[in-house]
């Protein structure tokens, strides 16, 4: 993959990104990381040494709860999910996420000599 | 985990990180070798190299921690104390002389304070007075009269709400009965007001000592410091532990010197009355600050020199 067709992520977008889906339901690190993956079509490809402070920094904050649970290779895995707080914060960001995407899409796309 | 239960249960936190991170690596090299990403025999390394540090990703997940500082201050101190131990003679000199700075100076000022400066120990000391006989044609000037004389005065008593007599010592001229204790103190108040100059010498003394023990220990910890830095230690790290170490003994010092303060104040206390207990917690608090900053004010020079080391040189000169 040439290094150009990946995206670096804008400050604070992760966090967003990781309540997105882990919100789908309660899924470990890996699953985490392989679905940020695929869902952007492989722009998005977060390196595990900003996943996992990302990760347990919102567990800290209360946003996700982690419990070890038997997984499909027959070892304990962390699973993450999202608690009530968590949702709370995921719909605040994704409020100010639309906004700020909105704000730069009709500076970048709106018709010349429209600026007032 | 809470941040608490984290804190408190550390090594279970350690155990959960390492199982969380190397199930991800384990799924990596799985997904490496179904998909064929790379030769089975190759996996393994491919998904580690991919995975980057495991020590490195798990440093940045302690340092996300909420009681992260608390556990780094804990640990500091744990390793202060292990320094000390291994020089117990640097050890008894700081502790030895902070805590007699701290204690004479605390007992002293205690004692002078009640005898010099407090008001005497009744409800309106300001109101009491002693009555004089005075004459001046008869240069009369004294405070004895006879039984009869105190019975006509307290019988007729209109200025005054109490008139008491006692043994052995009458009234027309009157002086605060403060100054009448101040004077009859005098031979007592100069010998206090020296002992009280020896105090505050020697808490200038004890300062200059945790000064000079304090530059000392962190001199002789250059190379310590050299290799911490090598190893990729930050400046402000080293600094904030250097800080914390020079005040451990300080802290002991002082804990100690307020040991001493009760005993001596008690001693010290047959010179005089009115001793206050409260208050001398408040005094010994006030003298035991003192030391710190002291400490703090004298460390910081010489940790910040040892934290601004360049490694290759105190690695290579030693």
């Amino acid at each position: 993959m040439a290094p150009s067709s990946k995206s670096d992520l804008p400050q604070g977008t992760l966090d967003l990104l990781i309540l997105k889906v882990v919100a789908a339901g309660p899924i470990h690190g890996y699953g985490i990381a392989q679905r940020l993956r695929t869902l952007s079509a492989e722009v998005v490809q977060v390196q595990q040494g900003t996943l996992y402070p990302a990760l347990h920094r919102l567990e800290n904050r209360g946003w996700l709860a982690a419990e070890w649970k038997p997984s499909d290779t027959g070892r304990d895995a962390k699973f993450y999910k999202l608690t009530r707080k968590g949702r709370a914060q995921m719909a605040h960001e994704e409020a100010s996420w639309a906004r700020l995407a909105g704000a730069v899409a009709s500076i970048i796309g709106g018709p010349a000599g429209e600026a007032p | 985990m809470t941040w608490w239960q984290r804190l408190l249960f550390r090594r279970r936190a350690e155990r959960e990180l390492d199982a969380e991170l190397r199930d991800h690596l384990a799924r990596l090299t799985t997904e490496y070798a179904e998909t064929g990403e790379a030769p089975p025999d190759d996996a393994r390394r491919q998904a580690a190299l991919a995975f980057g540090g495991l020590d490195q990703i798990k440093e940045m997940c302690r340092d996300v921690r909420p009681a992260r500082a608390l556990e780094i201050f804990g640990r500091d101190v744990w390793y202060g104390l292990r320094v000390l131990k291994r020089s117990p003679s640097f050890t008894f000199v700081a502790i030895a002389c902070l805590s007699l700075g701290v204690g004479v100076n605390t007992a002293v000022f205690s004692v002078s304070n009640a005898v010099l400066l407090k008001p005497l120990p009744y409800r309106q000391p300001e109101e009491l007075v002693v009555v004089f006989k005075t004459s001046p044609q008869r240069n009369v000037n004294r405070t004895t009269f006879g039984p009869a004389e105190f019975l006509d005065w307290h019988g007729r008593l209109s200025s005054f709400t109490g008139l008491a007599a006692y043994q052995p010592w009458a009234p027309t001229s009157i002086r605060p009965f403060d100054d009448i204790v101040f004077d009859s103190l005098a031979d007592r108040t100069f010998p206090m007001v020296w002992f009280a100059c020896f105090a505050a010498l020697a808490v200038m003394l004890s300062a200059l000592g945790v000064h000079g023990v304090v530059s000392y220990a962190l001199a002789q910890r250059r190379r310590e410091f050299g290799i911490r830095l090598a190893l990729g230690a930050t400046p402000r790290r080293l600094l904030a532990q250097a800080l914390r170490q020079s005040l451990l003994p300080t802290a002991a010092g002082c804990a100690l010197g307020l040991a001493a303060t009760v005993w001596l104040t008690r001693v010290l206390s047959s010179l005089a009355y009115g001793i206050d207990v409260r208050e001398l917690l408040w005094l010994s608090a006030a003298a035991a600050v003192l030391p710190v900053i002291v400490a703090l004010v004298s460390a910081y020079p010489s940790a910040r020199r040892v934290a601004s080391l360049n490694p290759t040189n105190v690695l290579r000169l030693g």
